[in-house]
C-alpha cells in the first residue's frame, strides 16, 4: 500500500508541480494571491447565527479521509459531526444504518409508490399505461435521492458497490419493473450483510434470471449466459481462476429449470405470482455426470445442483479474493495492495463472508496506508461528481428527473449499464471526458436547469458556514474540506480578481470552475 | 503520450498568457512511421461489442453444416425463394444486411473471415483487454495502451494534431486508452463551454492552466478540450445533417457516423482539421437467446445501413477513408436450446473504403467444426496490414508487442 500510494497520481503532480514552481517562480505569486482577503458583494463573516469552527481542522485528518471514503460526496458538515464523533466511532456508526434515524430521506423515497411494490402488483400497475415508465423513473430517483439525502451514507455507497457487481440493465424489456424488487429484495437486504446471502439472493431473482437468460436456459444444449458470469464477475473472477470452460458448462446445466413466473417464459395457468423465482425439473439437465471444480455434483440431478455449485463458489477463496480486491478497489484505491486483499479474505473466510467485517479490515487505522491513504487516489465517476456537488451545495431538488438526464449524457444514468460487469470505476474510462463535467458544475451552480435551484442566499449560507475568511478558501473548505490543490484554486483567484466587485455571478462561476479543477475530480 | 505532453499548454504560458497562445500551440510533430507518397487514410474503427455473430452476418453457404448445426437459427441458403444474397457462390450476406451491397458492387467492402485471437478466452471482459490492448496471448497488465493508441503516438498527425483522434462515447475505450490528443466526444455537434459567453474566453484560460501540468490522462486531456471546442466550433454539423442524415439510423451509431462524415468533409477544405482515427461502437451482439438473436439481425440492419450511408459520404473525398468492422470474439457454431449462440471464436471482420481490396471474401476457411469457428488468421493480421498500408505505420513491433511478425493478407489495394 504504500508503495502503490508513492505512485498515486495526486503525489506525481505534487512532484511536477514543486519542480515547476522552482523553475518559474511566477506560480508563486498567483499562489499568495489565492489567500487574499475576499472583497465585494458576498460577504463571509462569521456573524450568520451558523456555527463556525473555532479552528480549521487538520486537513489531512484520518477522519477527513474516510468521510470521503465511506460516503457518497463530501459534505462539510457531515464531516464536521464525524471529526466530532471520531474515526472509529463514525465507521461504526455508518456501519449500522438501522440504528440511523433517516426519516427526511425515507419520507422523499416514500413519495414514490413503485418502490414498495412487488413484481406483480408492477406489472398490475403500470403494464400497458401511459406511466408505465414509472418505476424506471422513481428507481433511478431513489438512487439519487438516498445518495443526496441519506444519513446511512456507507450503506448507500455499499448499494451502489452491489448493483455494479450484480449489473442488471432497466432497458432490457421486463426488467424495468423486476429490478426495482432486486434492488430492494436483494441488494439492498443484504448491501452490509454477508456475501453468501447476498449471491444466493441474487441467483434466485427474477431480475438476475431474466437479465442473463437463465429464465429460458433448459436441458439439451445449456445456454452458458448467466452461469459464466456467475463465475467471472460474480465470485471466483478471472484473477488466476480457478475455472475452465468445462466449468462454465457444467454450471450451465446445474441451473437449467432456474426461471420466474412469468407469461414469457413460463406455461399460463401454474400457481405463483409474476416474478417469482421458480424451479421446473422437466427443464432441468438430469444427465450424469456433473463435475464442477473437480468435484462432484450429487444426484438426485435436481434443483439442489444450483445449490451445490452456489456453496461451492461462496466458501472458495478465489471468490473471497475476488470479492475482498473489488471492495477496496472500489472504497480506497483503483490499484489494491495484495497483503491487504489476503488480509480481508482471511477476513471474509473467517467471518462467512461478512460484508461489514470487511470494511472493518480495510478501515482498520493499523493497515498500513489502508483508511490514511493521504491523497485522493480514486476519480470521481459522473454519478459521484454530480451527488457530491448537490451534498456540498445543499441544491434544492423538485425533479429528480433532470439530473438523470444530465447524468445519462455524462455516461452514468443508474441502471442503464448494459453488460454484466457493471459501470466502469477508473480514471482510464471516465479521465478523458471533461469538458461534460465542467458544464454540468456549471449547469447546476448557474440555477439553469430547470427544477434544481440554487439561491445566492443559500450560496452564501453554505459558504459562510465554514467560517473561511476568503472566497477561495470558503470554496475549497465547503467542496472538499480543505483539499483543492493551491495550483488549481489559484487561477481561480486571479478570474476572482478580474472583476471589480465579486457579485454573486462570481461567486458562482468560482464554485464552477472549482468543481470543475482537476483536483475536485478526485476523492 | 509522451509524444503530445510536449505541444501542450503549461503554466508558463498561462502566466504570459492569453486566448492567442492557446491557439496558437505547436502541432504535433513526430518522428516514426515515417509515410511518403500520399495522405495517410482516416481509419474509422466500429468495435461490435458482445461478441458479433459472423456466421450470421456473413454465412458460408457452399455445404449444409450451419444450417444442420443452427437447425432453427441460420440464415436461410441463397437460391429459389430465399432472400440471402449470394456474394461469390460460397458467402453470403442476409437480406438485413442488403445495404453493404453498395460498396460491395464497387468492390470497396471485403469481409475478412474465419480471423480473431489467437487468446482462448470466452470471457468478454477478458476478451476486451487483450484485444484492445493488442495482448492476445501476453500476461494481463503488460499493456495499459490501446493498439491504436500506440499506432497514433508513432506516427504524426494529417491535421494540426489538436484533435487526432475521437472516441464517439462518454468513456475513452481501451483501443485508445493513452492516446495522444484524443477525446471521448458523444456528440460531436455539442462540444462547448457552458456558463456566461462573455467570460468564456477568460474561464478557458483558468480551466488550461489548472489543467496544464496535469498528468495524463486528465491534464493533456483537460488541454485537448479546450483547444476542441474552437476546432470543432468551426464545422457545421447541423447542415450536414439537414442534407445528409436521412439515410443514417436514428441511433447513436449512425448520428456518430453522420458527424464523422461532416468532420470529414469539413478537412477536405481545411485539413488542419483532418483526424487521425474516430471510434465508434455498436452494442447489444451477445445473443444468448431468441430475443437477443433478434438483436443480432436488427443490429446487422443498422449497422448496414449505416455504413452505406457513410459510404456514400465519404467514397469520393479526396482523402481515402478505411473502416474496420471488428467485435472481440465470434459465437458458437451451434445454436443452443434457448435459440441463441453461446459465445465462440473466430470471426468475420468487415473493411470498407477505397484502400480495400474489396468485392471479396478473404478466408482460408478452416470448416465449420463445433464448437466453434477457428480463428485461423490473426485479426492483427488485417489491423497490421492496414496500419502499415494504408497508413504508412512502420513500426508495428510497437503496436502489436510481443515479437509478433504480421502476415498481409492482401485485403488492402
Amino acid at each position: 500500500m504504500l508503495a502503490d500510494e508513492t505512485r498515486n497520481p495526486s503525489e506525481q503532480k505534487a512532484s511536477r508541480r514543486a519542480l515547476i514552481r522552482g523553475a518559474l517562480g511566477a506560480g508563486g505569486a498567483l499562489l499568495a494571491a489565492s489567500h487574499s482577503p475576499l472583497r465585494g458583494g458576498v460577504t463571509l463573516s462569521s456573524g450568520a447565527g451558523r456555527k463556525v469552527l473555532a479552528k480549521p481542522l487538520p486537513q489531512q485528518s484520518a477522519v477527513r479521509t474516510l468521510v470521503d471514503r465511506i460516503t457518497c460526496g463530501f459534505n462539510y458538515s457531515e464531516w464536521q459531526r464525524a471529526e466530532a464523533l471520531g474515526y472509529a466511532a463514525y465507521l461504526e456508526e455508518q456501519l449500522h444504518p438501522d440504528q440511523i434515524m433517516d426519516g427526511a430521506a425515507q419520507a422523499m423515497v416514500n413519495a414514490l409508490p413503485s418502490l414498495n411494490m412487488t413484481a406483480q402488483q408492477l406489472m398490475n400497475t403500470y403494464f400497458g399505461m401511459t406511466n408505465d415508465d414509472d418505476p424506471q423513473r422513481e428507481l433511478k430517483s431513489a438512487v439519487l435521492i438516498r445518495q443526496v439525502y441519506s444519513k446511512r451514507q456507507l450503506f448507500e455507497r455499499m448499494v451502489e458497490f452491489w448493483t455494479d457487481h450484480f449489473n442488471i440493465d432497466h432497458n432490457k424489456t421486463e426488467d424495468q419493473y423486476l429490478k426495482t424488487v432486486d434492488d430492494r429484495e436483494v441488494i439492498r437486504e443484504h448491501a452490509l450483510g454477508h456475501f453468501p446471502d447476498l449471491l444466493k439472493a441474487s441467483a434466485h431473482s427474477a431480475a438476475m434470471l431474466f437479465y442473463l437468460d437463465n429464465v429460458v436456459n433448459v436441458a439439451g444444449t445449456a445456454q452458458e449466459n448467466y452461469a459464466r458470469e456467475l463465475l467471472e464477475l460474480h465470485t471466483l473472477g478471472l484473477e488466476g481462476a480457478p475455472f475452465d470452460e468445462d466449468d462454465v458448462k457444467v454450471v450451465a446445466r446445474c441451473l437449467t429449470g432456474w426461471t420466474m413466473h412469468s407469461p414469457s417464459v413460463s406455461p399460463p395457468g401454474l400457481p405463483g405470482m409474476y416474478g417469482e423465482f421458480r424451479y421446473v425439473q422437466a427443464n432441468h439437465d438430469i444427465q450424469a455426470p456433473k463435475v464442477f471444480l473437480g468435484q462432484p455434483i450429487l444426484a438426485p440431478y435436481d434443483q439442489s445442483d444450483g445449490d451445490q455449485v452456489l456453496d461451492m463458489i461462496v466458501t472458495h477463496r478465489a471468490t473471497a479474493e475476488h470479492i475482498s480486491r473489488k471492495m477496496i478497489a472500489w472504497l480506497l484505491t483503483e490499484t489494491p495492495n495484495d497483503t491487504l486483499v489476503q488480509r480481508v479474505a482471511d477476513v471474509y473466510d473467517n467471518t462467512n463472508g461478512s460484508i461489514k467485517a470487511m470494511i472493518r479490515a480495510i478501515f482498520q487505522p493499523s493497515n498500513p496506508g489502508a483508511a490514511l491513504v493521504a491523497a485522493r487516489p480514486k476519480f470521481r465517476r459522473p454519478q459521484h461528481l454530480i451527488v457530491s456537488l448537490l451534498r456540498s451545495l445543499e441544491l434544492t431538488v423538485t425533479d429528480w428527473t433532470h439530473i438523470g438526464t444530465a447524468l445519462s449524457a455524462l455516461g452514468q444514468r443508474p441502471f442503464d449499464w448494459p453488460a454484466p460487469n457493471g459501470y466502469p470505476d477508473g480514471v482510464g474510462a471516465w479521465g478523458s471526458s471533461l469538458l461534460p463535467r465542467w458544464g454540468i458544475a456549471s449547469r447546476l451552480i448557474d440555477d439553469t436547469i430547470p427544477t434544481v435551484t440554487v439561491s445566492d442566499a443559500q450560496l452564501q449560507m453554505v459558504l459562510q458556514n465554514t467560517g473561511a475568511p476568503t472566497l477561495l478558501g470558503a470554496i475549497d473548505q465547503l467542496l472538499s474540506g480543505g483539499r483543492l490543490s493551491p495550483q488549481d484554486l489559484a487561477p481561480i483567484q486571479a478570474h476572482v480578481d478580474s472583476f471589480p466587485t465579486v457579485t454573486p455571478a462570481v461567486v458562482r462561476e468560482a464554485l464552477a470552475l472549482a468543481a470543475s479543477a482537476p483536483s475536485y475530480q478526485l476523492y | 503520450m509522451t509524444s503530445s505532453k510536449n505541444t501542450h499548454l503549461n503554466r508558463r504560458q498561462f502566466v504570459a498568457g492569453s486566448l492567442a497562445t492557446l491557439t496558437a500551440m505547436p502541432m504535433v510533430a513526430r518522428a516514426g512511421g515515417s509515410f511518403s507518397g500520399t495522405t495517410p487514410d482516416a481509419l474509422i474503427v466500429l468495435f461490435m461489442r458482445g461478441g458479433m455473430d459472423g456466421l450470421t452476418l456473413c454465412p458460408r453457404h457452399l455445404e449444409d453444416d450451419l444450417i444442420n448445426a443452427r437447425p432453427n437459427i441460420a440464415v436461410p441458403k441463397p437460391g429459389m425463394g430465399s432472400s440471402t444474397i449470394d456474394l461469390d457462390g460460397e458467402f453470403a450476406f442476409p437480406v438485413e444486411a442488403t445495404d453493404l451491397m453498395t460498396p460491395w458492387m464497387n468492390n470497396h467492402l471485403a469481409v475478412v473471415h474465419a480471423v480473431g485471437s489467437p487468446d482462448p478466452t470466452h470471457s468478454h471482459f477478458e476478451a476486451f483487454e487483450r484485444m484492445e490492448f493488442g495482448i492476445p496471448l501476453q500476461p494481463l497488465g503488460s499493456q495499459s495502451t490501446g493498439w491504436l493508441a500506440r499506432h497514433l503516438q508513432d506516427t504524426s498527425a494529417v491535421g494540426n494534431g489538436l484533435l487526432r483522434a475521437i472516441n464517439v462515447d462518454t468513456k475513452m475505450s481501451k483501443t485508445l486508452a493513452g492516446s495522444p490528443a484524443t477525446l471521448p466526444i458523444p456528440d460531436l455537434s455539442d462540444f462547448d463551454l457552458e456558463g456566461n459567453p462573455m467570460t468564456a474566453a477568460q474561464r478557458k484560460l483558468v480551466l488550461a492552466a489548472m489543467h496544464g501540468d496535469e498528468p495524463a490522462p486528465v491534464g493533456p486531456a483537460g488541454l485537448d478540450s479546450i483547444a476542441a471546442i474552437d476546432l470543432l466550433k468551426t464545422i457545421d454539423f447541423d447542415t450536414f445533417a439537414m442534407t445528409h442524415g436521412g439515410a443514417y439510423p436514428p441511433t447513436p451509431l449512425g448520428s456518430g457516423l453522420l458527424q464523422t462524415a461532416a468532420l470529414l468533409e469539413a478537412a477536405e477544405s481545411d485539413p488542419t482539421l483532418a483526424p487521425d482515427a474516430v471510434m465508434l461502437e455498436l452494442g447489444g451482439w451477445d445473443a444468448h437467446i431468441a430475443a437477443s438473436f433478434a438483436t443480432t439481425m436488427s443490429n446487422i440492419v443498422e449497422l448496414s445501413m449505416a455504413l452505406k450511408a457513410f459510404y456514400n459520404n465519404t467514397v469520393s473525398l479526396n482523402r481515402t477513408v478505411t473502416v474496420v468492422v471488428m467485435s472481440e470474439f465470434g459465437r458458437r457454431v451451434q445454436e443452443n436450446q434457448s435459440l441463441g449462440v453461446d459465445h465462440g471464436a473466430g470471426n468475420a471482420m468487415l473493411l470498407m473504403g477505397r484502400g480495400v481490396n474489396g468485392g471479396l471474401v478473404h478466408s482460408d476457411w478452416p470448416g465449420l467444426v463445433a464448437p466453434d469457428l477457428e480463428a485461423r488468421w490473426d485479426y492483427r493480421d488485417i489491423l497490421s496490414e492496414v496500419l502499415q498500408l494504408r497508413m504508412g505505420n512502420t513500426n508495428l513491433g510497437n503496436v502489436f508487442p510481443g515479437g509478433y511478425v504480421p502476415t498481409f493478407r492482401g485485403v488492402t489495394v
